[in-house]
Protein backbone atom coordinates (compact mmCIF):
# COMPACT_ATOMS: atom_id res chain seq x y z
CA UNK A 1 0.00 0.00 0.00
CA UNK A 2 1.57 3.25 -0.48
CA UNK A 3 -0.20 6.78 0.71
CA UNK A 4 -0.33 9.48 -2.72
CA UNK A 5 -1.23 12.43 -2.77
CA UNK A 6 -4.91 13.16 -4.70
CA UNK A 7 -3.09 15.80 -7.23
CA UNK A 8 -0.53 12.85 -7.96
CA UNK A 9 -3.23 9.93 -8.57
CA UNK A 10 -3.73 8.44 -12.17
CA UNK A 11 -6.79 7.00 -13.63
CA UNK A 12 -7.15 3.44 -13.05
CA UNK A 13 -4.98 3.10 -10.02
CA UNK A 14 -6.90 0.76 -7.65
CA UNK A 15 -7.79 2.19 -3.92
CA UNK A 16 -6.73 0.31 -1.25
CA UNK A 17 -9.19 1.22 1.26
CA UNK A 18 -12.64 2.35 1.88
CA UNK A 19 -12.78 6.40 1.68
CA UNK A 20 -14.85 7.49 4.17
CA UNK A 21 -16.60 11.00 4.73
CA UNK A 22 -16.37 12.87 8.03
CA UNK A 23 -20.08 11.37 8.85
CA UNK A 24 -18.97 7.99 8.24
CA UNK A 25 -20.02 7.47 5.24
CA UNK A 26 -18.51 5.53 2.27
CA UNK A 27 -17.61 7.94 -0.42
CA UNK A 28 -15.71 5.65 -2.36
CA UNK A 29 -15.32 1.32 -1.77
CA UNK A 30 -11.56 -0.33 -1.55
CA UNK A 31 -10.90 -1.82 -4.81
CA UNK A 32 -12.20 1.07 -7.11
CA UNK A 33 -10.79 2.30 -9.90
CA UNK A 34 -9.51 5.45 -10.15
CA UNK A 35 -11.83 7.75 -12.61
CA UNK A 36 -10.91 11.38 -13.48
CA UNK A 37 -14.83 11.59 -11.08
CA UNK A 38 -12.88 10.06 -8.28
CA UNK A 39 -9.83 12.56 -8.58
CA UNK A 40 -12.72 15.59 -8.86
CA UNK A 41 -14.75 14.13 -5.61
CA UNK A 42 -11.77 13.45 -3.07
CA UNK A 43 -9.98 17.59 -3.94
CA UNK A 44 -14.11 18.55 -3.74
CA UNK A 45 -14.36 17.09 -0.15
CA UNK A 46 -10.96 18.08 0.96
CA UNK A 47 -9.25 14.43 0.85
CA UNK A 48 -5.33 15.40 0.52
CA UNK A 49 -4.11 11.75 0.34
CA UNK A 50 -5.51 8.10 -0.36
CA UNK A 51 -4.17 4.57 0.29
CA UNK A 52 -3.86 3.10 -3.09
CA UNK A 53 -2.74 -0.73 -4.14
CA UNK A 54 1.12 -0.59 -5.02
CA UNK A 55 0.97 -2.10 -8.38
CA UNK A 56 2.10 -1.47 -11.96
CA UNK A 57 -1.17 -3.37 -12.77
CA UNK A 58 -2.58 -5.29 -15.54
CA UNK A 59 -5.76 -3.37 -15.34
CA UNK A 60 -8.56 -5.81 -14.32
CA UNK A 61 -11.71 -4.20 -15.04
CA UNK A 62 -13.86 -6.61 -13.29
CA UNK A 63 -12.22 -5.52 -10.10
CA UNK A 64 -14.63 -2.66 -10.72
CA UNK A 65 -17.22 -2.62 -7.91
CA UNK A 66 -20.48 -0.09 -7.94
CA UNK A 67 -21.00 1.35 -4.78
CA UNK A 68 -24.37 2.95 -5.95
CA UNK A 69 -25.82 0.33 -2.99
CA UNK A 70 -24.08 1.69 -0.25
CA UNK A 71 -24.41 5.28 -1.11
CA UNK A 72 -28.05 4.75 -2.34
CA UNK A 73 -28.44 4.04 1.89
CA UNK A 74 -26.73 6.87 2.59
CA UNK A 75 -28.52 9.42 0.56
CA UNK A 76 -31.64 8.04 2.24
CA UNK A 77 -30.54 8.68 5.79
CA UNK A 78 -29.54 12.11 5.14
CA UNK A 79 -32.23 12.93 3.65
CA UNK A 80 -35.03 11.50 5.50
CA UNK A 81 -36.19 14.04 7.24
CA UNK A 82 -36.51 16.03 4.16
CA UNK A 83 -39.85 16.39 2.16
CA UNK A 84 -39.95 13.97 -0.39
CA UNK A 85 -42.30 15.46 -2.45
CA UNK A 86 -40.51 18.49 -2.77
CA UNK A 87 -39.31 19.16 -6.29
CA UNK A 88 -35.87 20.61 -5.36
CA UNK A 89 -35.32 18.09 -2.36
CA UNK A 90 -36.06 15.49 -5.17
CA UNK A 91 -33.35 16.95 -7.63
CA UNK A 92 -30.99 17.32 -4.82
CA UNK A 93 -31.22 13.86 -3.88
CA UNK A 94 -30.46 12.91 -7.14
CA UNK A 95 -27.28 15.54 -7.58
CA UNK A 96 -26.06 13.90 -3.68
CA UNK A 97 -26.32 10.18 -5.31
CA UNK A 98 -24.68 11.04 -8.60
CA UNK A 99 -21.36 12.08 -6.43
CA UNK A 100 -20.93 8.64 -5.23
CA UNK A 101 -21.38 7.03 -8.12
CA UNK A 102 -18.40 6.33 -9.99
CA UNK A 103 -19.39 6.47 -13.91
CA UNK B 1 -29.71 39.98 31.58
CA UNK B 2 -30.75 36.24 30.18
CA UNK B 3 -27.94 33.22 29.72
CA UNK B 4 -27.92 34.01 25.94
CA UNK B 5 -26.29 37.16 26.25
CA UNK B 6 -24.16 36.22 29.78
CA UNK B 7 -22.79 33.70 27.10
CA UNK B 8 -22.11 36.01 24.06
CA UNK B 9 -20.84 38.67 26.93
CA UNK B 10 -18.14 35.67 28.01
CA UNK B 11 -17.12 34.77 24.33
CA UNK B 12 -16.54 38.12 24.00
CA UNK B 13 -14.02 39.04 26.31
CA UNK B 14 -11.76 35.86 24.81
CA UNK B 15 -12.85 36.84 21.21
CA UNK B 16 -13.30 40.69 20.65
CA UNK B 17 -13.92 41.33 16.98
CA UNK B 18 -9.67 40.81 15.20
CA UNK B 19 -8.02 44.43 15.47
CA UNK B 20 -7.06 44.37 11.79
CA UNK B 21 -10.34 44.20 10.72
CA UNK B 22 -11.76 47.33 12.80
CA UNK B 23 -8.76 48.65 11.16
CA UNK B 24 -9.59 47.66 7.77
CA UNK B 25 -13.50 48.76 8.34
CA UNK B 26 -12.50 52.21 9.50
CA UNK B 27 -9.94 52.98 6.83
CA UNK B 28 -12.96 51.86 4.57
CA UNK B 29 -15.55 54.09 5.74
CA UNK B 30 -12.86 57.09 5.51
CA UNK B 31 -13.53 58.31 2.40
CA UNK B 32 -9.76 59.75 2.36
CA UNK B 33 -8.12 56.83 2.48
CA UNK B 34 -6.65 55.03 -0.24
CA UNK B 35 -5.60 50.63 -1.13
CA UNK B 36 -2.14 51.59 0.26
CA UNK B 37 -3.45 52.75 3.17
CA UNK B 38 -5.17 49.61 3.71
CA UNK B 39 -2.49 47.46 2.57
CA UNK B 40 -0.38 48.87 5.23
CA UNK B 41 -2.70 47.57 7.86
CA UNK B 42 -3.17 44.41 6.47
CA UNK B 43 0.73 43.73 5.32
CA UNK B 44 1.77 43.90 8.97
CA UNK B 45 -0.55 40.34 9.61
CA UNK B 46 1.84 38.01 7.78
CA UNK B 47 -0.51 35.44 7.36
CA UNK B 48 -3.33 37.67 6.30
CA UNK B 49 -1.08 38.73 3.27
CA UNK B 50 -0.28 35.52 2.16
CA UNK B 51 -4.19 34.35 1.82
CA UNK B 52 -5.22 37.02 0.63
CA UNK B 53 -2.64 37.35 -2.49
CA UNK B 54 -3.50 33.28 -2.88
CA UNK B 55 -6.96 34.67 -2.88
CA UNK B 56 -6.35 37.35 -5.42
CA UNK B 57 -4.71 34.58 -7.91
CA UNK B 58 -7.47 32.47 -7.40
CA UNK B 59 -9.83 30.78 -10.35
CA UNK B 60 -12.81 32.35 -8.50
CA UNK B 61 -11.31 35.91 -9.37
CA UNK B 62 -9.45 34.73 -12.70
CA UNK B 63 -7.18 37.46 -12.94
CA UNK B 64 -4.81 37.21 -15.79
CA UNK B 65 -0.79 37.79 -14.57
CA UNK B 66 -0.37 37.65 -10.70
CA UNK B 67 -1.10 39.42 -8.06
CA UNK B 68 1.97 40.08 -6.08
CA UNK B 69 1.08 43.01 -3.87
CA UNK B 70 -1.21 43.46 -0.92
CA UNK B 71 -2.23 47.12 -2.75
CA UNK B 72 -2.97 45.05 -6.31
CA UNK B 73 -4.92 42.50 -4.62
CA UNK B 74 -7.50 45.38 -2.78
CA UNK B 75 -7.80 46.74 -6.25
CA UNK B 76 -8.98 43.68 -7.53
CA UNK B 77 -10.61 42.35 -4.69
CA UNK B 78 -12.52 45.59 -4.15
CA UNK B 79 -12.62 47.37 -0.51
CA UNK B 80 -16.21 46.41 0.68
CA UNK B 81 -15.50 43.13 -0.44
CA UNK B 82 -11.86 43.25 1.28
CA UNK B 83 -13.39 44.03 4.47
CA UNK B 84 -15.99 41.06 4.60
CA UNK B 85 -13.21 38.97 3.53
CA UNK B 86 -10.86 39.96 5.88
CA UNK B 87 -13.75 39.43 8.79
CA UNK B 88 -13.76 35.31 7.30
CA UNK B 89 -9.75 35.13 7.61
CA UNK B 90 -9.80 36.65 11.18
CA UNK B 91 -12.64 35.11 12.68
CA UNK B 92 -11.24 32.19 11.58
CA UNK B 93 -7.78 32.70 12.75
CA UNK B 94 -9.68 33.89 15.82
CA UNK B 95 -11.60 30.59 16.64
CA UNK B 96 -8.68 28.61 15.28
CA UNK B 97 -7.79 27.51 18.91
CA UNK B 98 -11.11 27.25 20.18
CA UNK B 99 -12.74 23.71 20.25
CA UNK B 100 -9.43 22.00 21.40
CA UNK B 101 -12.26 19.88 24.00
CA UNK B 102 -14.91 20.03 21.27
CA UNK B 103 -16.41 16.42 20.90
CA UNK B 104 -16.87 17.75 17.11
CA UNK B 105 -14.01 17.42 14.37
CA UNK B 106 -12.91 21.23 13.80
CA UNK B 107 -11.31 20.29 10.48
CA UNK B 108 -15.38 19.02 9.49
CA UNK B 109 -16.70 21.92 11.20
CA UNK B 110 -15.24 24.78 9.07
CA UNK B 111 -15.04 22.72 5.53
CA UNK B 112 -18.72 22.48 6.56
CA UNK B 113 -18.61 26.77 7.14
CA UNK B 114 -16.86 27.12 3.75
CA UNK B 115 -19.06 24.57 1.70
CA UNK B 116 -22.45 27.34 3.20
CA UNK B 117 -20.17 30.23 2.17
CA UNK B 118 -19.12 29.13 -1.19
CA UNK B 119 -22.62 27.83 -1.93
CA UNK B 120 -24.51 30.95 -0.88
CA UNK B 121 -21.73 32.92 -2.84
CA UNK B 122 -22.50 30.73 -5.94
CA UNK B 123 -26.35 30.83 -5.11
CA UNK B 124 -25.68 34.60 -5.44
CA UNK B 125 -23.93 34.86 -8.55
CA UNK B 126 -26.46 32.79 -10.19
CA UNK B 127 -28.82 35.00 -9.72
CA UNK B 128 -27.23 38.05 -10.46
CA UNK B 129 -27.27 39.17 -7.01
CA UNK B 130 -24.75 42.14 -6.29
CA UNK B 131 -21.68 41.45 -4.12
CA UNK B 132 -21.37 37.90 -3.92
CA UNK B 133 -18.43 37.68 -1.92
CA UNK B 134 -20.76 39.22 1.41
CA UNK B 135 -22.65 35.84 0.69
CA UNK B 136 -19.71 33.95 1.45
CA UNK B 137 -19.09 35.70 4.73
CA UNK B 138 -22.62 35.33 5.76
CA UNK B 139 -22.63 31.28 4.60
CA UNK B 140 -19.32 31.34 6.40
CA UNK B 141 -21.08 32.60 9.77
CA UNK B 142 -23.49 30.95 9.72
CA UNK B 143 -23.16 28.21 12.13
CA UNK B 144 -20.22 30.00 14.53
CA UNK B 145 -22.57 30.34 17.91
CA UNK B 146 -22.41 26.04 17.58
CA UNK B 147 -18.42 26.46 17.88
CA UNK B 148 -19.49 28.98 21.07
CA UNK B 149 -21.48 26.37 22.46
CA UNK B 150 -18.73 23.49 21.78
CA UNK B 151 -16.08 25.54 23.35
CA UNK B 152 -18.26 26.46 26.49
CA UNK B 153 -20.15 23.52 27.21
CA UNK B 154 -17.86 20.50 25.85
CA UNK B 155 -19.67 18.48 28.09
CA UNK B 156 -23.37 19.13 27.99
CA UNK B 157 -22.90 19.24 24.03
CA UNK B 158 -21.50 15.95 24.29
CA UNK B 159 -24.97 14.80 25.53
CA UNK B 160 -27.16 17.15 22.94
CA UNK B 161 -25.40 15.51 20.26
CA UNK B 162 -25.82 12.03 21.51
CA UNK B 163 -29.78 12.82 22.44
CA UNK B 164 -30.25 14.21 18.96
CA UNK B 165 -28.93 10.94 17.86
CA UNK B 166 -31.01 8.71 19.85
CA UNK B 167 -34.23 10.48 18.99
CA UNK B 168 -33.19 11.30 15.41
CA UNK B 169 -33.79 14.97 15.97
CA UNK B 170 -32.04 17.94 14.47
CA UNK B 171 -29.44 19.26 16.58
CA UNK B 172 -30.97 22.86 17.10
CA UNK B 173 -34.01 21.05 18.52
CA UNK B 174 -32.34 19.41 20.95
CA UNK B 175 -30.37 22.99 21.56
CA UNK B 176 -33.37 24.90 22.05
CA UNK B 177 -34.40 22.15 24.94
CA UNK B 178 -30.79 22.20 26.45
CA UNK B 179 -29.89 25.57 26.50
CA UNK B 180 -33.41 27.60 25.78
CA UNK B 181 -31.57 28.64 22.77
CA UNK B 182 -29.81 27.55 19.74
CA UNK B 183 -26.60 27.74 17.96
CA UNK B 184 -28.29 30.14 15.48
CA UNK B 185 -29.30 32.90 18.22
CA UNK B 186 -25.79 32.64 20.00
CA UNK B 187 -24.23 33.41 15.84
CA UNK B 188 -26.59 35.81 15.96
CA UNK B 189 -25.87 37.62 19.14
CA UNK B 190 -22.13 37.47 18.60
CA UNK B 191 -22.56 39.47 15.40
CA UNK B 192 -24.87 41.76 16.47
CA UNK B 193 -22.70 42.29 20.04
CA UNK B 194 -19.60 42.83 16.91
CA UNK B 195 -21.74 45.38 15.48
CA UNK B 196 -21.32 43.58 12.11
CA UNK B 197 -23.80 44.87 9.77
CA UNK B 198 -27.75 43.46 9.74
CA UNK B 199 -27.77 41.41 6.69
CA UNK B 200 -25.16 39.20 8.43
CA UNK B 201 -27.51 39.15 11.42
CA UNK B 202 -30.33 38.42 10.05
CA UNK B 203 -28.75 35.75 7.64
CA UNK B 204 -27.00 33.82 10.95
CA UNK B 205 -29.64 34.27 13.12
CA UNK B 206 -32.62 32.77 10.99
CA UNK B 207 -30.72 30.42 8.79
CA UNK B 208 -33.07 27.15 10.70
CA UNK B 209 -36.35 29.66 11.27
CA UNK B 210 -36.13 31.60 8.17
CA UNK B 211 -40.20 32.10 7.63
CA UNK B 212 -40.28 34.07 11.06
CA UNK B 213 -39.62 37.14 9.21
CA UNK B 214 -41.73 39.36 7.73
CA UNK B 215 -39.58 40.35 4.84
CA UNK B 216 -36.91 37.91 3.39
CA UNK B 217 -33.86 39.31 1.92
CA UNK B 218 -31.43 37.54 -0.50
CA UNK B 219 -29.19 36.96 2.27
CA UNK B 220 -31.10 34.68 4.60
CA UNK B 221 -33.20 32.98 1.61
CA UNK B 222 -29.86 32.32 0.21
CA UNK B 223 -28.10 31.10 3.40
CA UNK B 224 -30.71 28.78 4.04
CA UNK B 225 -30.81 26.96 1.22
CA UNK B 226 -26.77 26.96 1.11
CA UNK B 227 -26.95 25.39 4.15
CA UNK B 228 -29.12 22.38 2.35
CA UNK B 229 -27.03 22.30 -0.40
CA UNK B 230 -23.88 21.97 2.11
CA UNK B 231 -26.10 19.47 3.55
CA UNK B 232 -26.59 17.74 0.64
CA UNK B 233 -23.28 17.15 -0.83
CA UNK B 234 -22.13 16.44 2.94
CA UNK B 235 -18.93 18.77 2.75
CA UNK B 236 -17.55 18.96 5.52
CA UNK B 237 -19.71 18.34 9.04
CA UNK B 238 -21.22 20.30 11.71
CA UNK B 239 -22.67 17.68 13.81
CA UNK B 240 -26.08 17.08 11.81
CA UNK B 241 -26.54 13.88 10.03
CA UNK B 242 -29.83 15.13 8.55
CA UNK B 243 -30.46 17.64 5.74
CA UNK B 244 -32.73 20.22 7.31
CA UNK B 245 -35.80 20.93 6.06
CA UNK B 246 -36.46 23.10 2.51
CA UNK B 247 -38.70 26.20 3.70
CA UNK B 248 -41.25 25.95 0.99
CA UNK B 249 -41.30 29.64 1.36
CA UNK B 250 -38.36 30.44 0.94
CA UNK B 251 -37.52 28.43 -2.16
CA UNK B 252 -39.91 30.64 -3.70
CA UNK B 253 -39.10 33.76 -2.59
CA UNK B 254 -35.26 32.89 -3.58
CA UNK B 255 -36.53 32.75 -7.53
CA UNK B 256 -34.45 29.67 -7.84
CA UNK B 257 -35.20 26.93 -10.82
CA UNK B 258 -35.22 23.31 -9.93
CA UNK B 259 -33.06 22.72 -12.66
CA UNK B 260 -30.38 25.41 -11.42
CA UNK B 261 -29.41 23.18 -8.54
CA UNK B 262 -27.02 20.69 -10.49
CA UNK B 263 -24.92 23.75 -12.28
CA UNK B 264 -24.64 25.47 -8.40
CA UNK B 265 -23.60 22.45 -6.94
CA UNK B 266 -21.28 21.79 -9.93
CA UNK B 267 -19.72 25.62 -9.17
CA UNK B 268 -19.70 25.20 -5.52
CA UNK B 269 -17.23 21.59 -6.01
CA UNK B 270 -15.22 23.75 -8.39
CA UNK B 271 -14.80 26.62 -5.52
CA UNK B 272 -15.11 24.49 -2.59
CA UNK B 273 -11.55 22.72 -2.36
CA UNK B 274 -9.88 25.82 -3.39
CA UNK B 275 -11.78 27.95 -0.41
CA UNK B 276 -10.65 24.87 1.77
CA UNK B 277 -7.06 25.29 1.33
CA UNK B 278 -7.32 28.68 1.59
CA UNK B 279 -9.25 28.62 5.48
CA UNK B 280 -8.70 25.53 7.07
CA UNK B 281 -4.92 25.31 6.33
CA UNK B 282 -3.63 24.98 10.04
CA UNK B 283 -6.83 23.96 11.60
CA UNK B 284 -5.84 21.52 14.58
FE1 LIG C 1 -27.08 25.66 11.64
FE1 LIG D 1 -25.02 24.52 9.01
Amino acid sequence: MSAVKVSDLKVGQELELDIKLNSGAVLFKAAEKISFKHIKALKAWGFTEVAVVETQSDTRVENFQDSDLASDSTTEHIFSKSNHEDPAIIELKRISLSFRKTE
Amino acid sequence: MNDLNILVRKVEKISSLPTVFVKISELINDPTSTSSDIAHVIEVDQALTSRLLQLANSAFYGMPGKVNTISRAVTIIGFKQLQELVLAISVRDQFAQIGENSPLNMTSFWQHSIGCGVAARVLATFQGTPNPDSFFVAGFLHDLGRLVLLEHYPQKYLEVIEKAKDTDCFLHEVELEVFGFTHADVGGALIKNWQLPDFLFEAVNYHHSPEVLSKVNEYVAFIHIANIITHACQLGFSGNEFVPPLSQQIWEESKLKVSALEPVVNKVIEQYSEMVSFLVAGVK
